[in-house]
């Protein structure tokens, strides 16, 4: 994968250390180079600090997002001139945060840059389902937006209840009566949407994709990509479908009453289980 | 929340900057407490954060707590909607932990467990997991600094829990390590060699990108035990699998340095130190390898590289905790120097300054080095008493190995850290 950033000296040394042999790096210095390159032909991940954008910027970025979805990694401080520009990218595009300082910072970044996710895939699936997320309560509607779209968000149903402010129960009904599949099988989704693209167009050790994204074991990968898409991860990165195609899968299995496969069982997945 | 920390903090102010950090920081977690039960509108928030920002800004010396403090600041009016419903709470409790971090390094250790405490019970119940566990995780390593080892124990152990939650694996084996740690410190040697070969085993398999963390807490093991020799190997395969960057080799150097310093080969841990001193990116690192030159000087019985070294840290911004360490390296060296009455005044600041801000593993070692102090003042000693430690002459084949590659590492880091400062290294277009 291609990374463009715009970012400090101190930080684009921190990216290209991150991304090493399995992409490149090259560092811009203005918006307007960062804008070619999220318009270029060539698919890629763009990393920006927010507190070298001003607001014409930000809407450029969000204008160009539009047109062409990328992803985008948003390495900032925790300062007044970085929270604004922010916010807008967290509103309206599929823009991943890390945060200086953070003590999960490495990390973070790490997952940020190798398994950014498809924003295509994202955005696509979000608006597939947009029907029935919008019969959803407000804070949940926006969570579940959020956490298809960039495929991070809380890994469990309790968690996403929290996180939308509901009872776990209450959100359990509110899913099925918006006729959505259950919070396991959503956050099942989320997380291959995380890690769609590192399958499909990396070559990044389907072991460590697993491992990243939190997965107990490969063998859970294979069977959230096998339920899912019906193949495994190998053989979704020997014949990658079309985003129209992986979306359409996705968007059967998490609509309730569509057609039911007779492998719907998906285990939670997750390291700490 | 328990404001208690803050206002024994404001009562314990002597000075017109101490009042406003701790005013200012009292009324920024109350104003936080009230947005948290939505007491009070967004416009109310812009308006008092601005007003308290201002008379943050109005302190005389700016300290690693107040920047701190300006961030929560900062942060706190996108908390309310509609200007960032899950990223304004993220960035917020983020901020929330620095600041807490930031107090605990400095002056006031039981304001800085709050504030991370409160901090982590809110982003628990947020839900928003990973900023709940980074919040635990400081908070343990805060409460065993602290000797309170039960509490820090529950507390790392909930942030591996709350991590595992989260899929944050860094956080989950840090705090994974921070057991461990924990166990050497109260002595279970055994317990803790075991207890991080497990974690260590988890890390290569789940993120290797922190393995170099388990490396040197395994190392710090060893060193303990008295297996010299295995510690510096673990710490120079830690060095290897960091990433090549300054932020990346500089733990891992200071320890190389401190274990062959135990080694008795005070010549490659002095080339180590010196390159960390000068050309590592964080000041409390450079502070950190200055300490460990000074405690070196003090062990050699060097006096020109100890007064050198007490020099460079004299004119230092330093934490209390390396305050402390200081005062007792002084008085191991003056000690060592048979100047016994500048000894036992530098141990007996750093026996106040261990007891007034509750660093009771330093308070320990102050103690020790007291009653060594007062024996040879009984003894009657008014000469140098310590002969240098000696130095090895040979070294095991694998042992000269590493220490040529530990020097050779110290050099081709400053090297590259003169190439960046050039500015031709930085790959900006």
């Amino acid at each position: 994968m291609n990374y463009v950033a715009l970012v400090s000296a101190t930080a684009l040394q921190r990216v290209q250390v991150i991304v090493g042999p399995h992409g490149s790096v090259s560092g811009v210095s203005t918006v307007d180079a960062l804008l070619r390159a999220m318009r270029s032909a060539d698919d890629g991940c763009i990393v920006v600090d927010p507190t070298m954008l001003d607001r014409a910027g930000t809407e450029a970025i969000v204008a160009a997002f539009r047109d062409m979805p990328r992803s985008i990694v948003v390495y900032a401080p925790i300062a007044r001139e970085a929270l604004e520009p922010s916010v807008t990218l967290a509103q309206q595009t599929a823009a991943q945060f890390v945060f200086h300082g953070a003590p999960n910072e490495r990390s973070a970044l790490g997952h940020a840059l190798l398994l950014a996710p498809d924003a295509a895939l994202g955005v696509a699936l979000t608006a597939a389902l947009d029907p029935l997320l919008v019969q959803l309560p407000h804070q949940l509607r926006l969570t579940l937006a959020s956490m298809l779209r960039t495929g991070t968000g809380p890994a469990t149903g309790e968690a996403l209840a929290a996180h939308a402010g509901v009872a776990r129960r209450s959100m359990d009904r509110a899913l099925a009566a918006a006729g959505l599949e259950s919070s396991r099988f959503l956050i099942a989704a989320a997380r291959l949407v995380r890690v769609y693209r590192a399958i499909v167009a990396s070559r990044l050790p389907f072991r460590q994709i697993a491992a990243m994204a939190g997965y107990a074991s490969q063998r859970t990968l294979d069977h959230h990509c096998t339920t899912f898409f019906g193949h495994s991860s190998a053989r979704l990165r020997r014949h990658p479908p079309s985003v129209a195609v992986a979306v359409q899968k996705l968007t059967e299995h998490l609509t309730l009453g569509t057609a039911v496969t007779s492998d719907r069982h998906v285990h939670s997945g997750s390291a700490a289980s | 929340m328990n404001v208690v920390p803050f206002l024994e903090a404001l009562s314990a102010a002597t000075t017109d900057d101490e009042i406003i950090r701790a005013r200012v920081g009292l009324a920024t977690m109350q104003l936080y407490a009230s947005m948290v039960a939505q007491d009070v509108a967004a416009e109310q928030v812009v308006t008092t954060t601005e007003r308290l920002h201002a008379e943050l800004q109005g302190v005389g010396r700016i300290t690693p707590p107040d920047v701190a403090l300006g961030r929560v600041l900062e942060a706190l009016p996108y908390w309310p909607p509609p200007a960032g419903p899950v990223l304004g709470r993220h960035a917020v409790h983020l901020a929330l932990i620095r600041y807490g971090e930031a107090l605990f390094k400095a002056l006031e250790p039981a304001t800085g467990i709050e504030v991370l405490t409160r901090a982590a019970i809110d982003a628990e119940l947020a839900g928003d997991l990973s900023a709940a566990a980074q919040a635990r995780l400081i908070a343990g390593f805060a409460l065993r600094a602290r000797a309170q080892w039960d509490a820090s124990w529950e507390m790392y152990g909930r942030a591996h829990e709350l991590a595992g939650e989260a899929g944050e694996h860094e956080i989950a084996i840090r705090a994974r390590i921070g057991q461990g740690n924990n166990m050497l410190l109260r002595g279970d040697l055994p317990g803790a060699r075991t207890h991080l070969r497990a974690v260590a085993m988890r890390a290569r398999r789940s993120c290797p990108e922190i393995l170099w963390r388990v490396l040197l807490a395994q190392a710090n093991v060893e060193s303990l035990g008295g297996n010299f020799d295995l510690a510096i190997a673990l710490a120079y395969r830690a060095l290897s699998v960091s990433d090549p960057t300054p932020e990346g080799q500089y733990p891992a150097l200071v320890d190389l340095a401190h274990f062959f310093t135990d080694y008795g080969v005070p010549d490659v841990a002095r080339e180590a130190l010196t390159a960390v001193a000068t050309i590592a990116p964080e000041a409390n690192i450079r502070v950190q390898a200055q300490l460990n030159l000074l405690y070196l000087a003090a062990q050699q019985a060097d006096r020109p590289r100890f007064d050198a070294a007490a020099e460079s840290l004299a004119h230092s911004r330093k934490t209390v905790h390396q305050q402390a360490l200081i005062e007792l390296f002084l008085a191991q060296g003056y000690r060592a120097f048979g100047e016994l009455a500048e000894a036992r005044a530098a141990c007996e600041r750093a026996l106040r300054t261990a007891g007034e801000n509750a660093l009771h593993q330093i308070s320990f070692q102050a103690e020790e080095e007291c009653q060594r102090i007062d024996s040879a003042i009984r003894a009657g000693v008014t000469a140098r008493t310590t002969a240098p430690a000696e130095a090895r002459t040979t070294l095991p084949p694998r042992m000269r190995r590493i220490a040529a590659a530990v020097v050779a590492t110290a050099r081709s880091a400053v090297a590259a850290d003169a190439v960046a400062g050039t500015g031709v290294g930085s790959g900006a277009v």
